[in-house]
């Protein structure tokens, strides 16, 4: 069955439906085969015994071989209202009605047995009864021997036929009648059964939208009830086991958050006195002078690992917030790579004109970033595109280095995902996409990944202009 | 499903096909009823059968039943397929009664008549005789006794 | 040479500033509760407060707020970036710009130079008394009056008005006031920028809720005037 698509409406449907059917049928079936052969049974008895009757008290025969008369005599008496009759001898007969040749050769070929017979056959398209039989004389010794005449008469069974047609009509009716009946019962089991799986269903599918507080009635104590009990333990279990994820996840945010809080303080006296190691280290004797910058160095990596992680926390318990304003797009861009020397690196195509709705500190944040990421992980030449598209305006950062390998294309949004592992580590932890990433997320926009024919990585940046003040 | 289905059309067709007075095949009822015959019976061979025709009703002696017999068919019998397989010449014949039987003596051989012809003789003078044994003779041969048959 | 009041709980960072500081050439006293700054501030006169806004005891709003009433310092706020809330609520108090913690030497020095400049007059040239209405601006002896009484602008406020009332008229972006006032740009908090204006127009306008000097221009920026 499952390979024809039927719903369980229609499952049911059909089922019942062959079950109306077939019953219907069957009794209908029997019932009718037994009233026709009782109406038959009855009509063909009486005229035979009729017939037999009549026979039986014919005239004597006066003359064998008997005389056309003698012959006729017999025929008109057997012949009655709509029925024929003829009486055969050997080679002649007497008709009422009936030419012997219409009559079926199985019937004749079994009268001569000595029995009354019987047939019916189709006559000018109308069923008939035939009925043939010899008439036998009486001995003196008891026993009967057969006169050679043989009678026969047509019944004709129209009337009958009628009767039939008639029943027959009945059933027909009556099955139909029994269809309509199974199809209407189908209808309401199905609806009884389906009302409660649709529901089941759409509590599924609301649970499965991430509503996790959905219930299903339990109703009756049926399999359906028993399913959707079943269903509301799991969903509340689930229910429980996701808000116990979701605090754990929330604790572990928590915790680096309040980590790299409490880093700040040891780090902001740290980073307050690194200038006056990089002055000094030049006045240190031999690896005092190296360990100086070196922890000059890796104190400045590290409270910028720790901004860097306070950050992301703050995207992901969700307080990261905007602070907008009109800004120069291009102007913004031009100070971000000014800022940090790459103006004569960088080939900037950056129209005049183009005013956004956005947070300057974050724009910043991406821009230096990407550009960033170009320059020492892609190749010369690095180029800065910007311009508006259908109501974005569209940054893109290009390098025609070796570009992004698949994998890496897949990854290289994900914290602390750095494309090549033997990278050294006064590049960055590997959260700066990731950063770039949320930051234009929450300004409603994009940032995808992409290589570019030859060869070479292209990042594009998507964010709405805003457009009101 | 589809043995479900092809078993629902047999159905239908079934159905459909039964539907009315159908033709039948010969139904067989008690035996065919007897009327009287009034005349004398003689018993000739009609389709390899003996078969019983009349001959007028005055009563007849037995040797004039079985000298018309030994004439064989009318005409009209002749006409209407009748034969006889009595030899012409059983007669003169001389019947008597011996014990609770009839005797007939006939001229012929009796050893060499027919099954048919010995059942046309039994059965004309049992006819008028009653169904008393018949027992046929003619010089030393014997023949009987015999009846005649009781068909169907 | 500029002497720097430091104001600082957490010893080592209240020591990595104080070196840092005294390297570049400030004379740096430091303090690790408001109150014994402000009493110090009482005896000792400062050029430039640098102020953590996390003290025990009286709070940096609170130390803000007793140094501005009193004269007009320059403060620079030393700030957690978490504390997005007490940025606004310092600036509210008369700080004239922030910093975020860890800051490193260079940055700090570099705020303070800028807020240092504030203070100091563009041009030594004689410039006649400019009048707007009710206000005087005296821009050579770095004076502003209103109806004839001196009005006491704290370096960023005045450095502003100067800037723009340069050019009566035309607007300013945030940023570029950032670039102007605050030596920042693109990378300053443009709420720096709209506090100093609120500040400026509690000082010197008459309906603060309908501004005439200092007039907001929706989606562009501020402008001085038109009158």
């Amino acid at each position: 069955m499952s390979g024809w698509g039927l719903g369980l409406r229609g499952r049911l449907l059909l089922a019942f439906a062959m079950l109306g059917l077939t019953t219907t049928a069957l009794v209908a079936g029997v019932s009718y085969g037994q009233a026709r052969t009782v109406v038959l049974q009855k009509a063909q008895d009486a005229a035979v015994l009729s017939l037999v009757d009549e026979v039986s008290r014919l005239d004597p025969v006066r003359q064998l071989p008997p005389s056309e008369e003698e012959l006729n005599a017999i025929a008109s008496v057997v012949a009655e209202g709509p029925d024929a009759a003829a009486v055969v001898y050997h080679n002649e007969y007497a008709t009422a009605g009936l030419d012997p040749s219409e009559l079926p050769q199985q019937l004749r070929a079994a009268v001569g047995e000595g029995n009354v017979v019987w047939q019916r056959f189709s006559r000018f398209g109308d069923p008939t009864l035939a009925i043939g039989t010899q008439l036998k004389s009486k001995r003196p010794d008891g026993g009967t021997e057969p006169t050679g005449i043989e009678v026969y008469l047509l019944h004709p069974l129209v009337d009958e036929q009628h009767s039939i047609d008639q029943l027959a009509a009945l059933a027909w009716s009556t099955g139909a009648a029994s269809l309509v009946l199974a199809v209407l019962l189908a209808l309401l089991a199905a609806r009884g059964v389906l009302r409660p799986v649709s529901e089941l269903g759409r509590a599924a599918r609301r649970l499965g939208e991430g509503d996790l507080r959905t219930r299903a009635t339990v109703r009756g104590s049926d399999e359906l009830a028993g399913v959707a009990l079943i269903f509301n333990q799991t969903a509340e279990r689930l229910e429980r086991q996701v808000g116990e994820l979701r605090r754990m996840e929330a604790d572990a945010r928590r915790f680096v958050a309040d980590v790299s809080h409490e880093l700040r303080t040891p780090l902001a006296a740290m980073t307050a006195v690194t200038d006056v190691l990089d002055e000094e280290a030049e006045r240190l004797p031999g690896d005092a002078g190296k360990a100086a910058r070196l922890v000059s160095q890796e104190t400045q990596n590290l409270a910028q690992l720790v901004e860097d992680l306070i950050e992301i926390s703050r995207f992901d318990a969700g307080t990261a917030a905007l602070s907008c304003d009109n800004i120069d797009v291009a102007a913004a861009i031009r100070f971000a790579l000014h800022c940090r020397g790459w103006t004569d690196q960088v080939t900037a195509s950056l129209p005049e004109g183009i005013v956004a709705w956005l947070d300057p500190r974050r724009l910043d944040v991406i821009v230096a970033n990407l550009v960033g990421n170009a320059l020492r992980h892609g190749g010369a030449p690095v180029t800065v595109d910007l311009r508006v598209v259908d109501g974005w305006v569209e940054v893109t950062v290009a390098d025609q280095g070796p570009g992004l390998a698949p994998e890496v294309r897949d990854h290289v949004f994900d914290r602390f995902y750095k494309a090549d592992s033997a990278r050294s580590r006064s590049e960055g932890a590997g959260l700066g996409l990731a950063i770039a990433l949320e930051n234009a997320r929450l300004h409603g926009g994009t940032l995808v990944a992409e290589n570019r024919s030859p060869h070479g990585a292209v990042f594009t940046l998507r964010v709405p202009t805003g457009g009101n003040a | 499903m589809k043995r479900l289905l092809l078993a629902a059309g047999a159905l239908l067709a079934l159905l459909l096909g039964g539907c009315g007075v159908r033709p039948s095949d010969v139904i067989t009822g008690g035996p065919a009823p007897a009327g009287t015959v009034e005349g004398t019976r003689f018993y000739l061979i009609s389709d390899g059968q003996p078969a019983v025709v009349l001959r007028g009703l005055k009563p007849l002696k037995l040797d004039d039943v079985l000298r018309e017999l030994a004439a064989g068919p009318t005409p009209a019998e002749t006409k209407a397929g009748f034969t006889s397989e009595v030899p012409a010449g059983i007669t003169p014949t001389k019947v008597g009664i011996a014990g609770d039987g009839v005797l007939v003596s006939l001229s012929t051989d009796v050893r060499s008549l027919s099954v048919l012809a010995t059942v046309q003789i039994v059965c004309t003078v049992q006819a008028i005789s009653g169904p008393t044994p018949v027992t046929l003779v003619n010089a030393s041969q014997t023949r009987g006794p015999l009846r005649c048959p009781v068909y169907r | 040479m500029s002497r720097v009041l430091l104001i600082e709980d957490h010893h080592t960072v209240r020591e990595g500033l104080r070196i840092a500081l005294t390297r570049q050439g400030h004379t740096v006293e430091a303090f690790e509760t408001g109150e014994k700054a402000l009493a110090h501030l009482s005896a000792t006169p400062a050029d430039v407060v640098v102020l953590d806004l996390m003290l025990p005891g009286m709070d940096g709003f609170e130390v803000c707020r007793r140094i501005r009433a009193n004269q007009d310092l320059p403060i620079i706020m030393l700030t957690a970036r978490d504390d997005d809330m007490d940025v606004v609520a310092g600036l509210e108090a008369g700080a004239d710009d922030y910093v975020v913690k860890p800051v490193q030497a260079r940055v700090l020095e570099a705020r303070i130079r800028a807020v240092l400049r504030r203070g100091v007059a563009r041009s030594t040239d004689p410039v006649p008394e400019e009048r707007h209405r009710e206000l005087t601006i005296d821009r050579a002896a770095l004076v502003v009056r209103k109806d004839g009484a001196p009005v006491g602008l704290a370096p960023t406020e005045l450095r502003l008005l100067l800037e723009l009332s340069a050019t009566p008229g035309r607007v300013y972006s945030r940023q570029q006031l950032l670039e102007a006032v605050w030596d920042q740009g693109y990378l300053g908090d443009s709420r720096l920028v709209d506090a100093c204006v609120q500040r400026l127009r509690a000082k010197i306008e008459n309906d603060t809720t309908a501004p005439v000097y200092v007039q907001t221009v929706r989606g562009f920026g501020y402008r001085f005037g038109p009158l």
